[in-house]
């Protein structure tokens, strides 16, 4: 059969119009395919700028080696001296004397520039995402200034200790420093998402425990942010937001326990204080509320990912009787979680969660290790209060 | 009834899709790897090297299709315009045992399905300035990665060399080229 036979059995005039019909059969077959892979294609291009920057920043983090030269540093001189090797130089140099509160300014103040860099790279439609993660810093910024104004600290001492960076505008900032009580600060947040931190004053004036506000602060900025991440349409980065915030609730909500038990609170003053959402079920957290023991909210965290982890740090709670290395291993956790998200989710949010959460494990590990140095504590029990990555 | 100008305008669509597919698939390749290298420089200069050896990775494939359409544009003789390409569906009409005509049809035909198939290939280009830009972003956080990232990088090439292996093999089998 020649072409024109097989044209003409097909009831065309000659082979060129069933050439130009199945081309065009072609084309639209080809354009169902290709578009949805350019689509796909354009999502990951936006995203190729910024997170090769942010992998870029994400290597400057101090290594897990250099931390522990620095450990066995023997003055806080020589703690400055080896971040002067790092991208904190610039923010070293400002520094008027070699103490702990300026080492931890100048890691505020290089933290606040990195993450304000972050949120001003990433695409459109990230923008959001990121603001949803960056009000933790509004949170911390709060925590420090009602824990200087209860301290009686001046303004420009608690200006000092803040990160300049998350939701909260600048000058509302300005005026919670300017306060002279904490109910003034509480007044002040008014027209914020924080303003719900004025049902908790009774409370304080009953136990006069800063615990109170900085658990309903904790409390406000997680359920936010998750009944945020569970409202909008779950895409892939939304999805990532979903996993590491409902693994912040539930590291925020164990410590929480964890502590309690340890002090022997009963399940009613606790439960108020935990955070909704995570993954945690609630006939679990209502299970672990009941038992009376640290031992025994371990044993019941069986089946769920926190067990291994938190086992890991039994020995040594029992050897100390301190929940700081049950706390640090569920930390190391979360950051093992960013840390994953940032390898699975390469071009989406996953290198700028990795890199918030590497970084505000650095910025913690450094704090500690100077603050250790200075109080003169030996490398060995630095070393134990160093939070590690989980595995 | 046919006469060679359809064979002519055959083989030009051809080596036009050969050049053209592969060229979107190169520019948009490297221009994924090159947003991801720009993003590397602005942060650390000294990895113009790094990004520079990946965003040319994307490249080949446009000079695959650009070598496929050439291919083309000799096998068919269009190079040498009306002339040249009667001359050779002639020779390949003496060759099959055809009319020019339809000797003139196949040969277009031919380049038809050797364009699509370089310039189809070529578009593993955008997968390869994926890995290309995801390499830049590992690299930068860890040069030792360099070789490991260039091996999963340069995988894509081989779905485009096997494009061009098969417009090759298309226009030798049909004494197109090497007759």
């Amino acid at each position: 059969m020649t072409l024109e036979e097989l044209a003409a059995s097909l009831g065309f005039s000659s082979f060129p119009p069933l050439f130009a019909v199945a081309l065009a059969v072609a084309l639209v077959v080809g354009l169902i395919i290709f578009v949805p892979i350019l689509l796909r294609v354009i999502e990951i291009a936006n995203y190729a700028y910024s997170n090769s920057r942010i992998q870029v920043m994400s290597s400057r983090i101090i290594p897990e080696e250099k931390l522990k030269e620095m450990i066995e540093a023997s003055s806080l001189a020589e703690v400055v001296a080896a971040l002067e090797a790092t991208e904190y130089s610039p923010y070293l140099r400002e520094m008027m004397d070699e103490r702990s509160e300026a080492i931890e300014r100048a890691l505020n103040r290089h933290t606040a520039d990195s993450y304000r860099e972050v949120a001003t790279m990433v695409p459109m439609n990230f923008k959001k995402i990121l603001a949803v993660l960056l009000r933790k810093w509004d949170v911390y910024n709060i925590k420090m200034i009602l824990r200087g104004v209860y301290a009686e600290r001046s303004p420009d001492d608690i200006r000092a200790d803040l990160v300049p960076v998350g939701e909260l505008d600048p000058s509302k900032i300005g005026v919670l420093v300017e306060a002279r009580s904490l109910e003034e600060v509480i007044s002040n947040l008014d027209g914020t998402p924080y303003s719900r931190l004025a049902e908790s004053l009774q409370l304080f004036d009953q136990t006069k425990n800063l615990t109170v506000f900085e658990a309903t602060l904790d409390k406000i900025l997680y359920e936010d942010a998750w009944g945020y991440a569970t409202s909008q349409p779950l895409d892939e980065n939304l999805l990532s937001l979903k996993n590491y915030l409902a693994t912040n609730i539930d590291v925020v909500n164990l410590k929480f326990v964890f502590r309690a038990k340890r002090d022997g609170l009963a399940a009613g003053s606790i439960e108020g204080y935990l955070v909704k959402g995570g993954n945690l079920a609630e006939s679990l957290i209502k299970s672990i509320l009941e038992v009376d023991s640290v031992d025994n909210v371990v044993a019941a965290l069986e089946g769920t990912k926190y067990y291994q982890p938190v086992l890991a740090a039994v020995p040594e709670y029992e050897s100390t009787r301190s929940i700081l290395p049950i706390e640090l291993a569920l930390d190391g956790y979360l950051a093992r979680v960013g840390k994953d998200i940032s390898i699975t989710q390469p071009f989406g949010i996953g290198p700028a969660i990795g890199y918030l959460s590497m970084k505000e494990m650095e910025i913690r590990n450094v704090r500690t290790l100077a603050r250790g140095i200075e109080s003169g504590l030996s490398a060995d029990e630095i070393r134990n209060l160093i939070m590690k990555v989980g595995s | 009834m046919l006469d060679v100008s359809t064979g002519v305008a055959l083989a030009a669509v051809g080596a036009g899709i050969s050049m053209g597919a592969a060229a979107i698939g190169s520019g948009i390749g490297v221009g994924i790897a090159g947003a991801a290298g720009a993003g590397a420089i602005a942060e650390d200069p000294n990895k113009f090297g790094t990004a520079l050896v990946f965003q040319a990775l994307p490249q080949t494939q446009g000079i695959y299709g650009f070598l496929g359409a050439v291919l083309i544009m000799i096998g068919t003789g269009i190079l040498g315009g009306f002339a040249g390409f009667e001359a050779a569906a002639n020779t390949m009409a003496g060759l099959v045992g055809t009319t020019p005509e339809n000797a003139a049809l196949i040969m277009g035909l031919a380049a038809v399905g050797g364009g699509l198939s370089v310039g189809l290939a070529g578009l593993s280009a955008i997968g390869q300035g994926i890995t290309a830009a995801g390499s830049i972003g590992a690299v930068s956080k860890e040069p030792g990665a360099f070789g490991k990232c260039m091996v999963l990088t340069v995988m894509s090439e081989t779905f485009a060399v096997f494009g061009l292996l098969i417009t090759i093999l298309i226009l030798v089998g049909l004494k197109l080229l090497g007759a």
